[in-house]
């Protein structure tokens, strides 16, 4: 986005406040500073000369959760997460990035992943026999998430892989961040360096398919990487073996409601994959969120970092929500979610199980024909 | 308001339910309209001294019976998507923002009813209800912000569902409001009226017991018409079969929302309606809208529905046109739509504008008059802001009144209400002696109706020069300006 469509879409807002609908941000704090009018109301005023730029502004353009539900809901159809794109490169260029972020992205930078393990611990969960990586079509790109906090998930991947034996690689200690937590950050030299790492294995292995099951990394795959590589997320990969008939599933009869994390659902469109896999495995009783696909407000995970109370906060309105549902156990497809989940059940007294879907898979998978 | 205030005030609501950081002030001093800061120095508007967002009814009391011992104004405030004036702070004091006053208190689907907090905004409500089988009687079609103690204090006249159901006061059951000294009031359906319009400056609606109605079959419609003249005939008929919603587009419009990638009948005026009813009654109204629009072309139910799905949206959806919009609403009778669009034409001659109206109570429509302006263009945006004294002409000359009074239209209080102004007024010093409740606006006169003529009159003939004027009176004390105009306004009081 050009400096002069940043201007144009500041001075298109109407200041209708639509957007305040579906902020999880803003329906926690009720600033206005933290909604996309207020934040377009401030620029307007910085650009005519009439604030400076400082911290409280540089904060609330951060203060954001980057889930999109603010567009869906936008009459002038302002996409604040483009236009934070294009803001947080300018923030970052000029050194004005807040405290917080600047700690995420020298992380990043220094550890090669979002959590400051060493980067050559990345497969230190994988099985002795996927030691090395061994050429294939199929790579199961694993993800920071899943070899970090949550191998619990890759875990989970790789036992219902090998229960109908399927032939797929994985890079282990060689995967390098995708570059997604780069690029929200505004540093794309270092996010261009991990893909070009990245893509040079993928080529080394002779690689046609990566599947993964973060979403972030899904949509970093899709969008910033080579084309030559068909990508998927586990979900979407899952539901094509189901259909090839190399998937079969046991009985689970459960009430589920399934949670749309924004980076599969806005941000790539992918609402109903997940939601047909679920649907795959006999008796599972399906049931929405009131807000649900589109409408689905955020986890608060991509604020876990910056503003964890938040963060909390706003998970834990989910929580509560699902469990008026009566439901057994509420279902998503994203690590950022199942991790914001969580970690509002520490400190809440609610109770509802939580599952990032593949973790539910292997002791119903059956090897198909 | 002294830090000691400000101090005990955020031990009533506690210190997370209060700020009084410049940047939050800010944000939360204006309303939809963009309104020049020259002409906020000439109103004098102040700043609020602190924004609170008290809890539930007992902070909102507490917070009054604080304001009213100290005098301290109090505005209260709910997304702000009016456009004059009305939520502005102008006097400063305490913005009240009912943000966290946003429960669906409780839903009772066998007595057919809903009880509300007053900042829950419209469509969640209308979600909740559509996901149960039920709607409401009446909503704004800024349903994704407005709140509802905002519509409500708006007047709540013209919407979603009003066609069918009247004024949306009548769907009221009761309300919950806290007066000025803090007395918590528990209003029947009358008494709700005292307050619905009132603008805030007779207490805080903080909680509302609504009607509901099971969600009966639909049915969607969208003709165009050849000439406004049979467009509105049309309309003067399909007010009277009530339908849920019912709306006109003219080509001004329709030509900007084209220029969006929408895709709009080019003629003259285009409706758009919706009815309800069971299998049998549905079929007996759809012959009466076909036969009101017998003079226009039918384009099909898909196209309408549409129109229903994006019905929050069309008023804005081109502002990236402008990308200022000015937009002017005022009500009148259905049949003067008529002259009043024909006489559009000629005054706005030199403007890229549209008219799209709703349909209000008693078979009025308000006429949103939208315009493209550039705010930049600070001289020809002055110019465009005069207009608000011509739709209040307009307003009057065809046997209407402007939609809202609010800060920029106080000055009409006296031509629009006559006697029933100083009874008004009466009621207000009743309630509110201390004027604590949103001062300067509606019953209260902050520009007298000459000074405001003038100064929009000047901005007409020559903007630059007043402009100049503005930039200079705001190097002004501002203390004296508002000593002058408060002169000024006390004396037409
Ligand atoms: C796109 C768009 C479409 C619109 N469509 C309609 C429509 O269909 N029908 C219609 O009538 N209007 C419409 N409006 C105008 C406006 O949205 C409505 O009047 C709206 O209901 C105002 O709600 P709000 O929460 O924004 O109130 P605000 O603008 O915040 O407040 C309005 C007035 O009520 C007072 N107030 C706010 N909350 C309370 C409370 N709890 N207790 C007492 N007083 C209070 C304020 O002080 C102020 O005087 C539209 C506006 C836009 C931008
Ligand atoms: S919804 Fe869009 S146009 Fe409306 S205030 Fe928010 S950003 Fe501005
Ligand atoms: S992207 Fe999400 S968190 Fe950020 S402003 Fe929009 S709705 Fe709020």
């Amino acid at each position: 986005m050009t400096r002069e469509e940043l201007i144009h879409q500041v001075y298109t807002c109407a200041t209708c406040g639509y957007c305040r609908f579906g902020c999880v941000v803003y329906n926690e704090t009720g600033l206005e500073r933290h909604t996309v009018r207020g934040r377009m109301l401030l620029l307007k005023k910085v650009l005519e000369g009439e604030l400076p730029l400082d911290d409280r502004i540089v904060d609330s353009i951060y203060m954001c959760a980057q889930c999109q539900n603010c567009t869906i809901n936008c009459p002038t159809g302002i996409d604040f997460v483009e236009m934070s794109e294009a803001l947080r490169d300018e923030l970052f260029r000029q050194g004005k990035i807040p405290d917080s972020a600047r700690m995420v992205a020298d992380v990043l930078t220094n550890y090669g992943n979002p959590y400051a393990q060493a980067a050559d611990e990345k497969g230190a969960w994988l099985p002795s026999k996927y030691a090395e990586p061994k050429k294939s079509p199929n790579l199961f790109f694993v993800s920071c998430t899943s070899a970090y906090p949550l191998n619990r998930v890759a875990k989970s991947i790789l036992r219902v892989l090998e229960k109908i034996e399927y032939d797929f690689t994985v890079l282990g200690g060689e995967e390098y961040c995708c570059g997604n937590p780069l690029i929200r950050l505004g540093e794309h030299e270092k996010s261009q360096e991990m893909i070009n790492k990245n893509t040079e294995n993928f080529r080394k292995l002779g690689v046609k398919r990566i599947f993964t099951a973060c979403p972030g990394c899904y949509r970093t795959l899709l969008n910033h990487y080579s084309s030559e590589f068909k990508i998927q997320h586990i979900t979407q990969f899952l539901l094509d073996l189901v259909e090839e008939g190399k998937i079969k599933f046991k009985e689970f009869p459960k009430k589920i409601v399934y949670f749309d994390g924004c980076d599969l659902g806005r941000h790539c469109g992918v609402y109903e994959e997940p939601r047909e896999l679920l649907k795959a495995i006999p008796k599972v009783e399906l049931v929405e969120f009131e807000y649900n696909r589109e409408n689905a407000p955020c986890c608060g995970g991509p604020l876990l970092g910056g503003a964890p109370d938040l963060a909390k906060k706003i998970a834990e309105k989910t929580l509560r929500e699902a469990h008026d549902l009566g439901v057994d156990m509420m279902v998503t497809s994203c690590g950022t979610c199942f991790l914001a989940f969580m970690e509002a059940a520490k400190v809440s007294s609610i109770q509802v199980q939580i599952r990032d879907l593949p973790m539910l898979l292997p002791p119903l998978v059956e090897k198909g024909e | 308001m002294t830090h000691q205030e400000v101090l005990e005030l955020s031990q009533i609501v506690g210190e997370e339910r209060i700020t009084s950081d410049e940047i939050d002030l800010l944000l939360h001093s204006g309303d939809l309209a963009p309104l020049p800061e020259s002409l906020r120095n000439i109103y004098g508007i102040k700043l609020p001294d602190t924004l609170v967002f008290p809890q539930d009814v007992e902070q909102v009391s507490a917070v009054l019976k604080f304001a009213n011992q100290k005098d301290i104004p109090v505005t209260p405030r709910g997304a702000a998507t009016t456009a004059t004036g009305a939520a502005i702070p102008v006097e400063g004091g305490i913005a009240m923002d009912l943000f966290r006053l946003n429960e669906i208190v409780e839903f009772n689907p066998q007595d057919e009813y809903i009880t509300v907090g007053a900042g829950c905004p419209w469509k969640r409500i209308i979600d909740f209800l559509e996901n149960r089988g039920f709607q409401l009687g009446g909503y704004p079609s800024s349903a994704p912000s407005a709140t509802v103690g905002g519509w409500f204090g708006a007047g709540a006249s013209a919407g979603v569902g009003v066609p069918q159901y009247g004024p949306a006061g009548e769907q009221v059951i009761s309300m919950e409001v806290v007066l000025p000294d803090g007395k918590i009031y528990n209003t029947g359906p009358r008494e709700s009226w005292l307050f619905i319009g009132s603008e805030g400056t007779l207490g805080v609606i903080c909680e509302v017991t609504l009607k509901i109605y099971p969600k009966p079959e639909r049915k969607f419609f969208m003709y165009d018409f050849d000439s406004i003249d049979a467009g509105v005939k049309a309309l003067d008929g399909l007010w009277r079969l009530k339908p849920y919603f019912l709306t006109t587009i003219n080509s001004g419009l329709a030509s900007m929302l084209n220029e969006v990638g929408m895709h709009m009948s080019s003629k003259p005026l285009i409706i758009v309606g919706m009815v309800g009813g069971d299998e049998e009654s549905l079929k007996t109204r759809w012959r009466s809208v076909e036969k009101a629009c017998m003079e226009g072309s039918f384009l099909g139910e898909k196209p309408a529905e549409e129109e229903w799905e994006n019905r929050f949206k069309v008023g804005l959806s081109f502002k990236t046109l402008g990308p200022s919009l000015m937009a002017l609403e005022i009500r009148i009778p259905v049949p003067e739509l008529l002259p009043l669009l024909n006489e559009l034409e000629d005054i706005l001659r030199n403007e890229r504008w549209g008219v799209e109206t709703l349909q209000g109570d008693h078979g009025t429509v308000c006429a949103v008059i939208y315009m493209l302006a550039d705010e930049r263009e600070k001289v020809a945006f002055l110019n465009k802001f005069s207009y608000i004294i011509t739709a209040a002409r307009l307003a009057f000359k065809h046997k209407g009144f402007l939609f809202g009074v609010g800060l920029h239209n106080t000055s009409h209080m006296n031509a629009l209400h006559g006697e029933a102004f100083h009874f008004m007024r009466l009621i207000k010093n009743k309630i509110d002696p201390r004027e604590i409740m949103n001062p300067s606006k509606t019953v209260q006169v902050r520009m007298p109706f000459f000074m405001l003529a003038m100064s929009m009159g000047m901005m007409r003939g020559v903007p630059g020069l007043v402009l100049f004027g503005m930039e200079l009176a705001s190097y002004l004390p501002l203390g004296l300006l508002r000593f002058g105009l408060g002169l000024m306004g006390e004396g037409i009081k």
